[in-house]
């Protein structure tokens, strides 16, 4: 095992006024990674580039629904690319070249955040006791734990990411996350920002801290 | 050794002509500046830090400012110009926000309470810099 350095991580969030271009694959192959085709001359047209944030939908594959990708290995030739960390191997169903699409989101959709620190909180599902006096130990599953993120940066009322978390956290709607682990793959899902506080200290930076929940499983694909 | 945005706004600000005892910048200098009462400053950088992913840093560092007076006529007359141009210096704001002093020592005698050729006090700045 090597550790990797942090240096290069970036920690971008879909804007609130991302606009995400709309494609629709001829077909998406069964194999990990999945390979999205397109038709002639689509991937040229439709600018995707390595690193994309894309999420996926109605495709009658389960492993792919509802979740977020990045693009790779853009193939213009070929009209192709992947999704990293995705899997269609098992999938049985066949591709709904009808219904089936994706959404695009480009790096002028993102804003990466100069942020001092980001901690995932991930707790484990508690248990509710219905011990008896003939079953003492008797639990049932309790609610789900919500997963969030603490992080934490700087104040820069010229900085248009701090101002994109601000007004994540007033208007409560989901964006996307995307974590670039440099030779690490991504940390990616859907957040909410439910709270931002500042800390001024008597000497240093002003700082802010806020608090994202995760809206979806984080996954680290790779 | 302090960054050159610290150590250009310290010598503006040194400069001002509210200041009383004449400032000269004698870094890499042979320099005389022709009178008995003049300060020069020296820079040293402490530490250094990263602060963020973006690779936003912070230096935290020592200004020395070195204050001459006329020899063997004790203190007074040197404190009082130091005490009223160190005042005027703190007040000072770096319209960045990048820089700030975020404190000043106590006058420190060179000469050790005796008579010198070179009657000497410094003054310690400590500041922190976002780069």
């Amino acid at each position: 095992m090597t550790a990797k350095s942090t240096k290069d991580t970036k920690i971008c969030i879909t804007r609130g006024d991302a606009m995400p271009l709309g494609l629709v694959p001829a077909d998406i192959s069964k194999a990990a990674p999945a390979v999205v085709s397109m038709g002639a001359g689509e991937v040229t047209t439709s600018g995707i580039t390595d690193g994309d944030i894309v999420t996926v939908h109605n495709t009658g594959f389960e492993s792919l629904d509802g979740k977020v990708f990045v693009v790779s290995n853009v193939d213009t030739g070929a009209d192709t690319f992947e999704l990293v960390g995705s899997d269609t191997t098992l999938e049985t169903a066949t591709y709904d070249n009808v219904a089936g699409g994706i959404l695009r989101y480009t790096s002028d959709d993102l804003e990466c955040l100069c942020l001092s620190e980001f901690t995932l909180n991930k707790t484990a599902p508690g248990t509710i006791s219905v011990g008896t006096f003939c079953d003492p130990s008797a639990t049932l599953p309790g609610n789900a734990s919500e997963t969030t993120i603490d992080f934490a940066g700087y104040v820069d009322i010229t900085d248009s990411a701090y101002i994109e978390l601000l007004a994540a956290e007033d208007d409560g709607a989901t964006r996307l996350l995307r974590v670039i682990l440099p030779e690490n793959g991504y940390l990616v899902g859907v957040v909410t920002i439910t709270s931002i506080g500042w800390d001024i200290p008597l000497e240093g930076g002003v700082g802010y801290t806020g608090t994202m929940l995760l809206q979806s499983a984080i996954r680290h694909i790779f | 050794m302090s960054s050159l945005y610290v150590r250009e706004l310290v010598r503006s600000w040194m400069q001002d002509s509210a200041m009383t005892v004449p400032f000269f910048d004698t870094i890499n200098s042979e320099r005389d500046p022709g009178m008995i009462m003049w300060c020069t400053a020296v820079f040293d950088s402490i530490y250094w830090e990263k602060l963020t992913f973006c690779d936003d840093e912070m230096e935290q560092g020592q200004i020395i400012l070195i204050y001459s007076g006329n020899p063997g006529v004790g203190d007074v007359e040197l404190l009082t110009a130091i005490e009223n141009d160190v005042a005027l210096l703190m007040q000072k704001r770096d319209p960045n926000r990048r820089f700030v002093i975020d404190e000043r020592s106590a006058p420190d005698d060179y000469t050790d309470g005796d008579a010198d050729m070179q009657y000497r006090v410094a003054i310690f700045l400590s500041y922190t810099f976002y780069q």
